[in-house]
């Protein structure tokens, strides 16, 4: 028995051919539109506009980095940025990358160089794409300009330490040369007190030409800091705080060049002095306390010159590491503020219950009037198809209005769904798309035969329409045919209407296209259902 | 006064197959017209050539001498109803909600419409207009969609095997009604059943494999084929001896058939009825004390029909 109730079954499953065969290409083409509508799988190289004000050798880095990276797809573009962010408004690109005029100088003024990216936040998923690790690989990708300024500040630093270095070994050879002087006044002062005038006056040029000496000494090392300032003035601070840091180790250093010119002078004054000693009448102390003031004054500002050098080496070491942190840094705008997931399923979920709803409920309402066969007797009487059609479509244009207000207004009150725009607009938007799913679904009931049919006639519409419509894939990831199939569907153009006007704000002038596309497939099913209707057979 | 329908020379192929060969008919106004056949015959398809539904391969149609060219115009929409062998009702409407429904489509004011409902509701017996059609019994509803199709008061009304399968009861009650339209209307009814068309039909048009086999009235139909073809003469027996005792006098002539109390005097002709009944009348003699009734049978529609059908 149950092999005769299976055979039963199976005979009147398979006897409606209609059913039969769209049934058996239902799965062929879910996956199909699936399939198309995932073509990598991943959510990469968006459309990207790279607008170039600087045009040096950073600025190159950044595009090439742009060009390198799997998420962003630079397109040929040469307007200012306003024209850019029209394209990025009508998200026909998925960002717009700035690299300011002062980009470069600013990096070579050790000022952080700042790129500007606004990213089109109106699609959820391409603006998370572009908006979080992918920024940073961007980032990886620039380090190439850090690398370039890594090479440089090492050589200047490498310099400025030889140089430091050479400071500290001429001070020391100054304060060698310093105690020599001392204790070469000290035989003075002991020779003073016997020695005739004759040998001090040599003992007086011995010490002139010491002196002498010393001052070539304080030349060398007073032009080794000249060095030293000419340095640090060529290395670019990257902030301000690191321009202050570099003037403070300037001033520093330039305080002890003055010091080191003022030991010239002095060095000169006791020339000077030991020119005006009459050997006759000197007093050998006096000397030898003047000169032991002398030395002591140079020592001390040696002294001063060697710990201020080992503070710019220090400073030095600061200015490179604060520097290196972050020569780069990329300002992020969310283009069209920033939104929620569900913000940007809205769209696509409310175009689905309408479009479900409007399409579904006169499809079986007309079959169902078929299979009645009352259809075919209204056919019979003096009603015109147009008062049939019309008098049908009244009634669930009032039908799907009410359910899509409900639905819209459950959608705002409990799940916060962001309207930006005017919600008027969203409900004419969403009216249209109930007018043209009324219309395909009165056709769609005027070409099938059977209720059965019907029933897998429309998921077969209805689910791929939401798959191609970009409403769930943005349609930077279809393949490209899919995004030319995705206009087969009015789903498309209302999903884009609403995308704009609630997460963009557009007004109905914006989305005038999209309104004429929904008009154009709310009358052609009509004129084709008046004309099947005409022709209905019993 | 022009014919209510006149099909002239009408031909339709279906994938090759022809469903209708060289039809002509002519239905006169005010008269009731039985398009017969069986199953197969070809009467839905000249019924739908018709009324506009299908179009000929060759042939013209006229419908109250208007040509019917792609269906009806919307004037012989509003004089030309039809009752399909469907229900065709809104079964989640109520009987008057149909009614209305379909009178509003003639484009009726809603007093004239509301007197019909009432008139309809008396003559076919309707009860309780405010039932759902879905909850009403078979015959229930094959007289409300009779009113649906009256309620436009139109001049030619096709039933399209309306009244198959429906309750004694309701079978008179249409019957009546269909009788008592004639002088207003054409009735044009196809049918596969004969002893329907008996019962109504002045004038019967017989279909046959796509091709015309019969038409004419029923009394010229009986007529001739009374005249022309075979018939029975029914003697009841008081018993079945006596009728034993009869049909053993005409041994093996086997005009005689023997059923019970009764023999039946078959296959009489025009040609030699007259010699088989005298030389019958005169071997009775005698007898007829044993003879409860005599009553000659003429052949019916349907076995008309069939002889037709068979010869064919």
């Amino acid at each position: 028995m149950f092999y005769t109730v299976l055979i039963k079954e199976a005979r009147q499953l398979f006897s409606d051919k209609g059913f039969l065969l769209i049934a058996l290409i239902q799965p062929l083409i879910f996956i199909v539109m699936f399939g198309s509508s995932f073509k990598g799988g991943d959510i990469n190289h968006l459309d990207t506009i790279v607008i170039d004000n600087d045009h040096t050798n950073y600025s190159q880095y950044v595009i090439d980095a742009t060009y390198e990276s799997e998420f962003f797809d630079p397109i040929n573009f040469s307007g200012t940025l306003d024209d850019a962010l029209i394209h990025l408004e009508r998200s026909e690109v998925r960002a717009v990358i700035l690299i300011p005029e002062n980009f470069s100088d600013n990096i070579d003024n050790a000022i952080t160089g700042e790129i500007e990216i606004y990213i089109d936040s109106s699609n959820f998923l391409t603006y998370s794409s572009l908006s979080g690790a992918q920024i940073e690989i961007i980032k990886e990708s620039l380090q190439r300009i850090a690398n370039d300024l890594l090479g440089g500040l090492e050589e200047e630093k490498e310099t400025s330490k030889k140089k430091i270095e050479d400071i500290k070994d001429i001070f020391d050879e100054i304060e060698t040369e310093a105690d020599k002087l001392d204790a070469e006044l000290n035989d003075i002062k002991e020779e003073f007190s016997g020695i005739d005038s004759t040998a001090i006056k040599n003992s007086i040029n011995s010490l002139k030409d010491a002196l002498q000496e010393e001052k070539t000494s304080l030349n060398q090392t007073q032009n080794a800091l000249d060095g030293i300032i000419f340095t640090l003035a060529d290395i670019k601070a990257f902030n301000q705080t690191e321009e202050d840091r570099k003037l403070i180790v300037i001033g520093q250093i330039t305080a002890i060049r003055n010091g080191i010119n003022n030991s010239i002078k002095d060095v000169d004054d006791t020339i000077r002095d030991l020119d005006e000693i009459d050997v006759g009448t000197v007093d050998a102390g006096n000397i030898s306390d003047r000169i032991d003031e002398k030395l002591d004054s140079i020592k001390n500002k040696f002294e001063s010159v060697k710990e201020i050098g080992e503070s710019i080496s220090l400073n030095l070491n600061k200015l490179q590491k604060d520097f290196l942190s972050e020569p780069i840094r990329i300002k992020e705008t969310a283009y069209h503020g920033e939104i929620k997931y569900f913000d940007y399923l809205g769209a696509g979920v409310l175009s689905l219950i309408v479009f479900f709803v409007s399409l579904m409920a006169p499809a079986l309402n007309v079959i169902y009037e078929k299979e009645q066969n009352t259809l075919y007797r209204l056919s019979t009487t003096p009603v015109s198809s147009i008062i049939v059609f019309f008098g049908k479509f009244s009634v669930f244009i009032l039908f799907s209005f009410f359910e899509m207000l409900y639905t819209l207004f459950v959608a705002i009150l409990i799940y916060d769904l962001r309207i930006t725009g005017s919600i008027y607009n969203v409900i004419l938007i969403l009216t249209l798309l109930a007018c043209a799913s009324i219309s395909i679904g009165l056709f769609i009931s005027s070409k099938v035969k059977t209720m059965q049919q019907a029933l897998v006639l429309v998921p077969l519409i209805v689910i791929p329409s939401f798959m191609i419509s970009h409403a769930f894939f943005p349609p930077d990831i279809m393949a490209e045919f899919m995004n030319y199939v995705a206009y087969a569907t009015p789903m498309t153009f209302s999903n884009h209407a609403l995308n704009a006007i609630m997460i963009k704000g557009f007004s109905l002038s914006e989305v005038l296209p999209d309104i004429y596309a929904l008009l154009a497939f709310t009358i052609v099913p009509l004129i084709l259902f008046i004309i099947n209707y005409k022709r209905m057979r019993y | 006064m022009g014919d209510a329908v006149k099909v002239v020379n009408i031909s339709k192929k279906y994938k090759g197959v022809v469903a209708l060969d060289h039809v002509s008919l002519t239905i006169k106004k005010n008269s009731i017209f039985g398009l017969l056949g069986s199953n197969g015959a070809g009467k839905s398809t000249l019924l739908h050539i018709i009324i506009g539904l299908l179009n000929p391969n060759e042939g013209d149609v006229y419908v109250l001498d208007e040509k019917i060219n792609k269906g009806f115009s919307k004037n012989l929409k509003n004089k030309v109803a039809i009752v399909p062998q469907k229900l065709s009702l809104y079964e989640e409407l109520t009987i008057f909600e149909n009614l209305y429904f379909f009178a509003k489509s003639y484009g009726l004011p809603r007093k004239e419409v509301l007197e019909k409902i009432e008139g309809l509701k008396n003559i076919l017996r309707l009860g309780d207009l405010h039932r759902k059609v879905k909850n009403l019994s078979g015959g229930y509803q094959r007289r409300t969609s009779l009113a649906v199709g009256l309620i436009g008061s139109p001049e030619i009304l096709i039933l399209d095997e309306a009244t198959v399968g429906i309750d004694l009861e309701t079978k008179k009650i249409i019957n009546e009604l269909l009788l008592s339209l004639k002088e207003h209307m054409t009735v044009i009814t196809t049918t596969h059943s004969l002893e329907e068309a008996e019962a109504i039909c002045d004038y019967v048009y017989f279909l046959h494999k796509g091709k015309k086999v019969l038409e004419g009235t029923l009394q010229d139909i009986i007529k001739k084929y009374s005249a022309e073809n075979s018939g029975d003469i029914h003697i009841v027996f008081k018993d079945e001896e006596a009728a034993k005792k009869i049909f053993d006098l005409f041994g093996e002539t086997k005009i005689l058939r023997m059923e019970g109390n009764k023999l039946y005097l078959v296959s009489f002709s025009g040609q030699y009825s007259a010699n088989v009944l005298t030389n019958f009348l005169n071997k009775i003699k005698g007898y007829e004390k044993d003879i409860v009734d005599i009553s000659i049978h003429k052949p019916n529609l349907e076995e008309i029909m069939l002889q037709l059908i068979k010869s064919d």
